[in-house]
């Protein structure tokens, strides 16, 4: 069932992955597109992918743009055929470099999200295991956070300040040279 | 000196005899930081008493710490999932009741109004907010100190630090010394990435080496060039045969010999070396692990050989003086080089040709893509087709304007000795090479016919104005490639 035919030539490229969602939903998706996460691929070496991998850390809201991302690069990998190295991105070529800038758009595009989703994609990148989400989402919540003041910081995450005014001040003292 | 040397038989004991060597430029640092005699042994005795404490926590330390590293980005892949999962577990609930608040908070005025919309930063699992701060300059993660309880020690475990001179005033060149010696010396993790834009003063071979102590696998270096001379990469101060490098990039440096012997020799797990404006004293780069090479506006004096038997990919831009030559690259599947910028050398004895011949596509026979771009006329390439490999691999293949030269020859070459080749893409800037063509180079052969039965896809990218060489272009592939099934002819602008 997993398998049904979807009119591609080549077997391999035609296998397909079910993920259920935590709130039961099913997406059926490439091979080469559920095997970004290292997570998927480790369980379909080992083979227990049939009759579909439950997530139940991931809700079908998150998964679907989990799969949207996958989609958009495994394509981009699909160049480098077989290789699992980290360099499957490098933009070698003259050809190559319309679709990177595509690429690119796509993912700037891909993290107009608010902060809550953002988090729950870092989450559901963490569990998936999908090195290049995962250092997507940090990247955006690192840059909201540069060249903010404590305080800023402190709001815009909600942190409370749990340190007596002693303390901050001895924290102060302490790393005093990168307050300077 | 003396109380230094009081307190150093006990790190000696344990047989690390390059504690010895940490101790010696901790000493030397503090040397220069403090006063007076008094002022010296007390920090030196502070030194002592935390790297004892240190010592202790080590080894357990160093478990802790290989965990958090495998969770961040840049290294290699996680391994933790079960304990992010059940963080996750236990946040679920949450997440489903912000989902149905809606998707349109972005600013924090409208943060607080119902505690359901909490952004969770805190909720994260330290291993994620290590690997956020990781992507922050270094000196905004030590800030984040004073956030809270949870966040306060959290800065000195940061596996990547990402240290820049533009943090700093420039003028203030001591507190940015102080600041860098600061977090390299009071963090307690192992360093998985170090990136250092600065000056190149002896600090940065200084700091370099600690990152390098520190068992480092990723290492950035850019000279800023605010101090006019090309910094030297010190092989007497930074032995980077010491941990498991794996990575390295440096920037506007001079890189000596004697380094590249280290990476030749000593570093095994060296994988990625990117080089871009540095001055590179060959004779080779011959790293056995090698799998990704860039060498952008590298300057090279003599013959540079490049002969990794690993390597992957390779890139070569805009050579200075000489394009370094290649040899037996059996893994090599990508490689370009560019010589569109080649600058040429000013010497008086240009008149032997021998001295542009690198051999540059004989170690890439066996490439599946291949991209080379020049200026037309230029003798580099041009004297590559005295001795032309067969592309057994060869694909998908990029040529610039400096094939069209002598009836096409150099790329019915290409043609003839590349059976597998599907995909083909011209790009005709136009530009020609001045300094070739008063070279007064003996002519190419001309033209030449060939027979290509898998070229399936050309695409010819042209400035406008030479609606002839096009004309002619098209016509020679048609004749010789009746696999073409698609071509295309795209105008560029100037």
């Amino acid at each position: 069932m997993a398998s049904a035919g979807s009119g591609d030539e080549k077997a391999a490229a035609a296998a397909m992955i079910t993920l259920i969602s935590s709130d039961n939903e099913k997406f059926e998706v490439t091979e080469a597109t559920a095997t970004l996460s290292q997570t998927i691929r480790h369980m379909i070496e080992d083979g227990c992918t049939d009759g579909g991998v439950p997530l139940p850390n991931v809700t079908s809201k998150i998964l679907a743009r989990v799969i949207e991302y996958c989609k958009k690069h495994a394509t981009a990998a699909a160049g480098e055929e077989g290789s699992s190295s980290s360099f499957s991105d490098a933009a070698f070529l003259e050809v190559d470099r319309a679709f990177l800038e595509e690429l690119e758009e796509f993912d700037d595009a891909f993290l107009e999200v608010d902060r809550a989703t953002l988090f729950d994609l870092i989450l559901a990148a963490n569990y998936l295991d999908i090195k290049g989400l995962l250092n997507l989402t940090c990247q955006k919540v690192a840059d909201s956070v540069k060249g903010k003041t404590p305080e800023q910081i402190r709001e815009m995450y909600n942190i409370v300040n749990d340190l007596t005014p002693e303390e901050e001040a001895e924290i102060r003292r302490e790393t005093q040279w990168a307050f300077e | 000196m003396v109380a230094l040397l009081n307190y150093l038989p006990i790190f000696s004991h344990e047989g690390k005899t390059e504690i010895w060597r940490i101790a010696t430029r901790l000493e030397e640092n503090i040397f220069a930081e403090v006063t007076d005699e008094s002022m010296y042994v007390k920090e030196i005795n502070m030194e002592i008493q935390s790297l004892v404490l240190k010592a202790n926590a080590d080894i357990q330390r160093r478990h802790e710490r290989l965990a958090i590293r495998s969770s961040n980005p840049f290294s290699l892949l996680p391994q933790r999932r079960s304990s992010t999962l059940q963080k996750q577990n236990n946040v679920q609930p949450q997440t489903q009741s912000i989902m149905k608040v809606g998707s349109t908070v972005e600013e924090p005025s409208g943060e607080t109004n119902d505690s359901a919309k909490i952004y969770r930063i805190s909720d994260l699992s330290n291993d994620l907010l290590l690997s956020i701060l990781s992507l922050l300059p270094a000196k905004e993660v030590v800030r984040t100190s004073v956030l809270s309880t949870q966040w306060r020690h959290l800065w000195a475990s940061v596996p990547c630090l990402n240290i820049s001179e533009d943090q700093f005033d420039v003028q203030n060149e001591e507190r940015f010394n102080k600041f860098v010696n600061s977090i390299l010396l009071k963090r307690r993790a192992l360093l998985e990435r170090f990136c250092l834009h600065s000056a190149g003063t002896g600090h940065a071979n200084f700091w370099i080496n600690l990152a390098v102590e520190n068992n480092v696998k990723d290492i950035e270096f850019c000279d800023t060039g605010r101090n006019s001379d090309l910094p030297i990469l010190d092989s007497s101060i930074i032995d980077f045969g010491y941990g498991g490098l794996k990575i390295l990039r440096l920037g506007h440096v001079l890189v000596p010999s004697d380094v590249f012997d280290t990476l030749n020799e000593s570093c095994p797990s060296l994988e990625e070396l990117e080089l871009a404006l540095c001055t590179v004293e060959g004779p080779d780069i011959s790293s056995p692990s090698l799998v990704h090479l860039t060498l952008i506006s590298c300057t090279t004096f003599g013959d540079l050989i490049i002969c990794t038997p690993k390597l992957v990919y390779l890139k070569i831009e805009s050579p200075r003086y000489k394009c370094p030559g290649t040899k037996k690259l059996q893994s090599l599947k990508t490689a370009s080089i560019s010589l569109d910028n080649l600058l040429h050398s000013d010497a008086d004895d240009d008149e032997d040709l021998e001295l542009y011949h690198s051999q540059i596509l004989v170690g890439l026979s066996n490439v599946q893509s291949l991209e080379l771009r020049a200026p037309i006329a230029e003798v580099t390439f041009e004297l590559e087709m005295m001795n032309f490999p067969v592309f057994k691999n060869l694909t998908t293949l990029v040529l610039g304007e400096w094939c069209t030269a002598s009836s096409f020859y150099p790329l019915t070459c290409f043609l003839r000795c590349s059976p597998q080749l599907t995909n083909l893409t011209i790009l005709l800037n136009m530009h020609s090479c001045e300094y070739c063509l008063a070279l007064e180079q003996g002519p190419l052969p001309t033209g030449g016919s060939f027979t290509s039965n898998h070229l399936q896809k050309v695409e010819i990218k042209c400035v406008q104005g030479h609606h002839n060489l096009v004309e002619e272009l098209v016509k020679l592939l048609r004749e010789n490639a009746k696999s073409i099934e698609e071509l295309s002819i795209e105008e560029m602008e100037m």
